[in-house]
């Protein structure tokens, strides 16, 4: 028997060298290619003004901030369309790496004129974009991170959306308090880019003192049983960090543990609002909108592009995950929602001026009609992505 | 000619045949450049993986087992590869220890599911986490690349006109005749059929299970290296979906969970036929709230449709299939 | 068969404390787990073996354990019977449950009856196909995940509507006195699927079809009718658990039962039930329940790098399964 193991895995090995042979046929030709000089998406040439055809590939599917992204993405598309300005939207939802390349690798069968893409992994699609660049389709990443080379990101302003809620929280404890965090995915890149967010801003204040952070998945059964957890480990909780969806889990978690809700942050759906407006008023929370709306907003920086304009240099900033990629343009949180309006406040203090502080009562009022997992949105109108760029030359 | 007809007729993986005839029909009409050597290469660079993984799944079902790790293996041998190479190793030396890595984790299968007898569904599961924790913890974010000169090969021709996917299938493949070449291989189909027979007629089955799962484990890793070349970095999450399609590809190709039919032609169809109903679906402009219907739909009339072209080939039998005697786990 | 019934039948009244010891004896490997991974918590962060945190993994183990009914029974009646459709059913009973009660208590008994129909009907696709067409349990209800996941999709848009009902918030969260809810709920589950395997005629049945279809044939019982109630019943549980799973969590979400198809086997296997067929107790899965629920609040308590916590969670698992849920030598 042991002699046939012995065969039987040097016949592996074998195998293995063979195809670490068959691999290795490499080194020829020479260094990376398409150099840092000119980005293809930002000095696209236009070929045609009306009648694009943009193919939108949505990685991941599977949250309802996911079904109102791709639900923002068509009814800026049926704008477009009635113009004549695009010709067909087509949207693929797929999930995981290998679905989303095959997806990518469809469109650029089929001769789209762009991709706009939300990738569902900051690294692995970048062959299958580079291929796509060099059929001279024009690529726009939408909302999550990633760093490929002639493409526009129009991002999700992760990083805003998380230091805001963490000084606000900060603000409420006066600088003084034991806190727990409750995160999304391990691995993820916008929980990374919130992350490093927090981190850095509770640096600043020495006597917050972080309990236990655990991952939550942006599930709110998880973000409930970690909370619970928290709970009976800890006898005095003063704050919660907690990320969207999750906040309802976690008011559901001190409610049956029957001790005093604490500040902690909310959720950007009308459903929390509301609850928090109707059954907890008393409640100190706060939420900024992770904005829905940026897959309709990178829609229409594509057809901006695609019809030949280019970006003005101050639209652009540094890509948040290789600083030396100038292609960002980053969505800004819409809204930051405090029982009051306090524009004033600390935590608005060196943010844009564009975000709107805006109180309960408003926020409420614009979801009137709408479904209680409906998240507070804003589109960009089509003069505000005019500004972004240059005045047409001709 | 006659008995080849017969004998088309009766080989297993003849109804997913029919199957991806059938598909390629339909998506010749509503694919552009369906037939074109363009879109062929495309669709092998992009399935070719699932096509490997498929064929690692088909060794432990004819053995009556199932692995559910195939794809905690590949993002553990994708992530493993592309650190080591950042670090500086030589890129064949890193496949050489990424395949390793998936070898290990195939003999864990096979020692806990073969020698510890627990039951394969299960080993599987937590073998799943022991490759996927590990992934994460190797590379915590997605990141890292290979030589570009290696992406640029796995999606060009090699001899000119050969796709270089191919010749990872080709490779897997011929995992399959060395299992054939060797009793290991008729003693696999008996353990199938019958395991307790088997054993009493003295053939060393715990052996052939660790030899399945081992040779999956292996098989995995060079899918993960072929995805490696198509995705160019690493990601500790790669790997996640291709599980549960191997094992419905593997079903659509006829292989029987129940161990003892099939073979691996049967499971290149079924992940072929997955990949022609995927290249439909993104085809055709189904809204985008309907897709995730469609596309299980499709693959359940897949599964639905395979089984019962099997079945009708059978129907001269005397008792329904499902009815086996169960030996051992009476009290 | 149960290893109870082979005691009613064989030993002629052995004396009682003996029997208490033969009926608890499958028991004693989820028992111990669940008190060393209680110590192994509260010696990680104490506190987390206080009762508040017990009746917190209670609390959630009951909605795992609704799962194990459906997993449970399909794996009883044999035929390699599995079901991963289970997590898909809950999400989509979750996410109906919301939109057709509009998070009104008034429109609870309305909402129970259409998700028990959409149950019936899917138990009965996955029953049929898989005793009239020869399907694979496992493949076939792999394939009802998509269709079930894709079904609630494109009902709801990915926007459900509505919330949970403050019956059901109540049922998820609130206490009766001291006692939790869903404490109840789930002591009360135990007792009336024990009940229901071992003193009526189906759960009889169950057992013999499960492990020996041929006799259970010649004896002249319906196998078929059998094992479609079985589907049957399994995806009502799961329709019905999602509506506990919407009360837990006070908000519906996409897939969120997503997780429970594969715990739930584990649970089962855990307790003691064989994936082979034909034995197992109800109580062992809830059990087994405890254990994966208590396991993942053990991980989750301590603070670790990511990976690590997915590594611990599969090693520990192969242990637990290495050490008390092993098959029989081939060797008799």
């Amino acid at each position: 028997m042991k002699r046939k193991i012995t065969v039987f895995l040097s016949l592996l090995v074998i195998l293995t060298l063979l195809l670490s042979a068959c691999s290795s046929n490499k080194s020829t030709t020479g260094s990376q290619s398409n150099g840092q000089s000119g980005n293809f998406a930002l000095e696209y040439k236009s070929k045609k003004k009306d009648g694009f055809i943009i193919g939108f590939s949505n990685g991941y599917f599977g949250n309802t901030w996911r079904s109102q992204y791709v639900d923002g993405v068509k009814r800026v598309t049926a704008e477009l369309k009635k113009e004549g300005i695009v010709k067909e939207v087509n949207v693929q939802n797929t999930n995981g790496v290998p679905a989303q390349i095959a997806a990518v690798e469809s469109f650029i069968n089929s001769g789209v004129d762009a991709i706009v893409i939300n990738p569902v992994s900051s690294s692995s699609l970048a062959p299958v974009v580079a291929k796509a660049i060099s059929k001279g389709i024009l690529v726009v990443v939408s909302e999550s991170g990633a760093d490929y080379p002639n493409t526009v990101v129009v991002g999700g302003d992760n990083a805003g959306f998380w230091r805001i809620q963490t000084k606000w929280l900060a603000e409420q404890l006066k600088g003084k308090g034991d806190i727990v965090e409750i995160n999304g995915i391990a691995g993820n890149v916008s929980d990374e880019l919130r992350t490093r967010e927090s981190k850095d801003i509770l640096k600043k204040y020495p006597d917050i003192k972080v309990l236990g952070s655990a991952p939550g998945g942006w599930d709110p059964t998880k973000g409930q049983q970690a909370m619970s957890n928290f709970l009976s480990t800890h006898s005095k909780i003063d704050g919660v960090l907690v990320q969207d969806q999750m906040a309802g889990g976690v008011i559901q978690a001190f409610e049956a543990a029957k001790r005093p809700l604490p500040v902690m942050t909310g959720d950007f759906t009308y459903g929390f609002l509301r609850m928090w407006k109707d059954k907890y008023p008393d409640l100190n929370t706060m939420t900024i909108p992770y904005n829905t709306g940026i897959g309709a907003n990178s829609i229409r920086v594509a057809v901006k592009l695609l019809q030949g304009n280019k970006l003005k240099p101050e639209s652009l900033s540094p890509n948040p995950l290789k600083k030396e990629l100038k292609n960002t343009i980053i969505s800004t949180v819409p809204y930051v929602i405090t029982k009051e309006a306090q524009p004033d406040a600390p935590w608005m203090e060196g943010e844009d001026s564009k975000i709107k502080a805006i109180g309960l009562d408003e926020a409420v009022k614009m979801g009137e009609g709408k479904g209680e997992s409906i998240a507070v949105e804003s589109i960009w109108t089509e003069e505000e992505v005019d500004q972004m760029f240059n005045k047409p030359a001709n | 000619m006659n008995t080849f007809k017969r004998k088309l007729l009766n080989w297993s993986s003849f109804p997913s045949l029919v199957l991806i005839i059938a598909l390629s029909v339909i998506n010749s009409f509503l694919i552009p450049h369906f037939f074109s050597m363009s879109y062929i290469s495309s669709f092998l660079t992009s399935y070719t993986p699932l096509i490997i993984v498929a064929m690692a799944q088909t060794f432990v079902l004819l053995g009556r087992g199932i692995d559910l790790s195939v794809g905690g293996i590949i993002s553990l041998v994708n992530v493993i590869v592309v650190t080591l190479f950042g670090q500086g190793w030589s890129f064949p030396s890193a496949i050489a220890v990424g395949i390793l890595a998936g070898i290990i984790i195939g003999v864990l299968n096979g020692i806990v599911i073969g020698f510890l007898r627990v039951t394969p569904l299960l080993a599987t599961l937590a073998t799943t986490s022991v490759a996927a924790g590990a992934a994460l913890w190797i590379m915590p974010f997605p990141g890292g690349s290979v030589p570009i000169e290696y992406v640029m090969w796995y999606q060009s021709n090699v001899i000119g006109f050969l796709p270089t996917p191919l010749l990872f299938i080709i490779i897997s493949i011929l995992i399959w005749f060395i299992w054939k070449a060797t009793p290991a291989g008729l003693q696999l189909y008996s353990m199938g059929r019958d395991i307790q027979k088997t054993y009493v007629s003295g053939v060393p089955v715990v052996w052939i299970q660790f030899y399945t799962y081992v040779s999956s484990g292996f098989i995995s890793a060079i899918a993960a290296i072929a995805l490696t070349g198509n995705t160019g970095a690493g990601d500790p999450l790669v790997g996640n979906t291709y599980t549960l399609f191997a094992v419905a590809a593997a079903v659509i190709g006829s292989v029987s969970l129940m161990g003892g039919s099939g073979d691996i032609f049967g499971a290149i169809f079924g992940a072929v036929f997955l990949g022609l109903a995927f290249s439909l679906i993104y085809a055709i402009q189904i809204p985008s709230t309907y897709q995730d219907l469609t596309s299980g739909v499709i693959v359940l009339l897949g599964i639905i449709g395979a089984s019962l072209m099997k079945k009708r080939k059978r129907t001269f039998s005397f008792k329904p299939s499902h009815i086996k005697p169960i030996g051992g786990n009476q009290p | 068969m149960s290893m109870e019934m082979n005691i009613e039948k064989s030993a002629p009244k052995p004396s009682s404390t003996k029997m208490i010891r033969n009926k608890l004896k499958p028991y004693i490997p989820s028992l111990s787990i669940i008190v060393l991974l209680l110590i192994l918590g509260q010696i990680l962060s104490p506190g987390f073996a206080s009762l508040g945190n017990i009746g917190t993994i209670v609390s959630i183990s009951t909605v795992l354990a609704i799962a194990a009914i459906a997993q449970t029974l399909i794996i009883i009646s044999g035929n390699e019977g599995i079901d991963l459709s289970i997590g898909a059913v809950m999400s989509m009973g979750a996410l109906l449950g919301a939109v057709l009660s509009k998070g009104m208590n008034t429109e609870i008994w309305y909402t129970v009856l259409i998700l028990i129909g959409i149950g019936i009907i899917i138990g009965l696709i996955n029953g049929i196909a898989i005793q009239f067409i020869n399907i694979p349990p496992l493949v076939m209800t792999l394939g009802m995940t998509s269709v079930v996941n894709g079904f609630a999709l494109a009902y709801t848009k990915g926007l459900p509507s509505g919330g949970a009902p403050e019956i059901l918030v109540k049922l998820g969260i609130g206490h009766l006195g001291p006692i939790r809810w869903m404490l109840i709920l789930g002591i009360v589950l135990i007792i009336a699927l024990e009940l229901v395997l071992r003193k009526t005629r189906y759960g009889k049945t169950l057992y013999l079809v499960g492990s020996n279809r041929m006799a259970a044939i010649i004896s002249g019982i319906s196998v078929n009718k059998t094992v479609l109630l079985t589907y049957v019943i399994a995806s009502v549980a799961g329709t019905l658990g999602g509506l506990v799973l919407l009360g837990y969590v006070g908000s519906a979400q996409l897939e969120m039962g997503k997780d429970y198809a594969l715990l739930s086997i584990a649970a089962v296997v855990i307790g003691g039930t064989s994936l082979t067929g034909g034995q197992g107790t109800y109580l062992g899965s809830a059990l087994g329940s405890v254990v994966l629920v208590l396991l993942t609040s053990v991980l989750v308590a301590v603070g670790m790098p990511p990976g690590v916590r997915v590594l611990l969670q599969g090693l520990i698992l192969l242990l637990i399964l290495l050490i008390y849920s092993r098959e029989p030598k081939l060797r008799q």
